[in-house]
């Protein structure tokens, strides 16, 4: 399965996955499955983007903060983010909420 | 690894046991067992140090009337939840409660192929059905199981057979000859360990010796386990270690928290992450290193030295090299 990100999913609240553990390593994020059986490890915006599904922010508010914390333009943030997202989306380690999800 | 993060702790919650197994290293502390609302503390320090996975042991952690309300304050906290367990307190409503903390995995010990091996070296009558049935309330619920044996002279006559029942109840089985002193220096459990007529005796055919010539992934790098590393063990008491098998004491969570202890090592846990194979005088020259499954920790608590050779690994190592070698021991 190949997620292809879309335009409206930049309104959409990025939440993780309760199917996967994660922590925090020197700034960079190690996400293991439930089933214990593959570790992830992030790198720098990919840690920068997990910090930030919590449910309560859109993607086009992620994308906002790298341009910002990254100096990038618009148009290359939404596009790696959203291409990194469809990567997570695939391993099922993030979802898409229309809503925001209250903690 | 190389920066140390603890990825894997063995928390014990409790020293305490409803069984008496006759080979049992354990031995009874007075002294007063962690609070729930101190293993909640040492828990969220574990989360900021990078634990992902939690072993709960013992003892017997089920002993614990706590035991799910630390589960499910580790399942929140996000840890990877392993059990050990003698599996006679397991009943449909602790297996329930297991399969909703989703339990990565459950390690529940086999004795024995029948009630009257395993019940007699558990001293306890009544376990072996209970542990079975454990078992298969977990297997129902779709948990991944599998059993562990530790192999001595009371139950190496049914080697083929807890393989084979392993196989019925459709578990992977773990088997080990590890029999170690109890923790207070006591050899006692030792004159269970296996000797090498048991072995000449009983384990013959290739089913049987393939699985004792497995060497375990923590001792097959360079360096000597991943004990200080990667893996730590805490006890009861809230001391730290390096493993469950290595009782030098790194530090106590209740006075020092794990990151000062983790981060600022004594020369203990600096002497442990440094110590290579190559570092063993003795067992790096060893002709029948190849088949050797050594444990640093068996190798301290049998001789008191983590650099010495462990008895009971060379005994082994070298049957192995026997049997490879086609020099299968006469009885």
């Amino acid at each position: 399965m190949n997620y292809q990100f879309q335009k409206e999913d930049l309104d959409k609240y990025l939440v993780l996955s309760e199917d996967h553990v994660w922590r925090m390593i020197d700034d960079k994020a190690f996400v293991v499955a439930v089933d214990g059986r593959k570790l992830h490890g992030l790198n720098k915006m990919g840690s920068f983007i997990w910090k930030s599904a919590d449910g309560r922010h859109t993607v086009k508010a992620i994308v906002e903060k790298i341009c910002e914390r990254y100096e990038v333009d618009k148009e290359t943030a939404e596009r790696d983010a959203g291409e990194f997202i469809a990567k997570l989306i695939d391993k099922g380690i993030v979802n898409l909420s229309e809503n925001p999800i209250e903690s | 690894m190389e920066r140390n993060i603890p990825l894997t702790v063995l928390f014990e919650l409790t020293n305490r046991c409803n069984l008496s197994c006759k080979h049992c290293y354990r031995f009874p502390e007075k002294r007063e067992e962690l609070s729930y609302r101190e293993i909640c503390a040492f828990l969220d320090e574990l989360q900021e140090m990078g634990t992902f996975y939690l072993v709960f042991t013992g003892g017997e952690a089920l002993v614990r009337s706590d035991f799910f309300q630390i589960a499910e304050y580790a399942r929140k906290k996000g840890f990877l939840l392993i059990l050990m367990t003698n599996g006679t307190l397991i009943t449909d409503e602790e297996a329930d409660k297991i399969a909703a903390l989703k339990f990565l995995e459950l390690e529940i010990s086999l004795l024995g192929a029948t009630p009257t091996t395993h019940d007699s070296i558990t001293k306890v009558p009544g376990s072996f059905a209970k542990t079975i049935r454990a078992i298969e309330l977990l297997k129902a619920r779709n948990l991944q199981v599998r059993t562990k044996t530790t192999l001595m002279s009371l139950n190496v006559s049914e080697y083929q057979a807890i393989t084979s029942l392993a196989e019925r109840l459709e578990v992977p089985s773990k088997i080990r000859p590890w029999v170690v002193p109890r923790r207070d220096g006591s050899r006692e459990p030792l004159k269970y360990q296996l000797s090498l007529d048991d072995m000449r005796l009983h384990l013959r055919n290739d089913l049987e010796i393939g699985c004792l010539l497995e060497v375990d992934e923590a001792h097959s790098g360079p360096m000597i386990c991943n004990a200080g590393r990667v893996l730590c063990a805490i006890s009861p008491y809230g001391d730290l270690f390096p493993c469950v098998l290595i009782p030098l004491k790194l530090g106590n969570l209740r006075k020092d928290s794990f990151a000062k202890i983790w981060k600022s090592p004594n020369n203990e846990l600096r002497r442990i992450r440094s110590v290579t194979k190559s570092d063993l005088k003795t067992c790096s020259v060893c002709d029948v290193a190849s088949f050797c499954n050594r444990c640093p920790g068996v190798a301290y608590m049998e001789t008191g030295d983590l650099m010495a050779p462990s008895p009971s690994a060379c005994q082994l190592a070298k049957w192995r090299a026997d049997l490879k070698a086609g020099n299968a021991g006469n009885v």
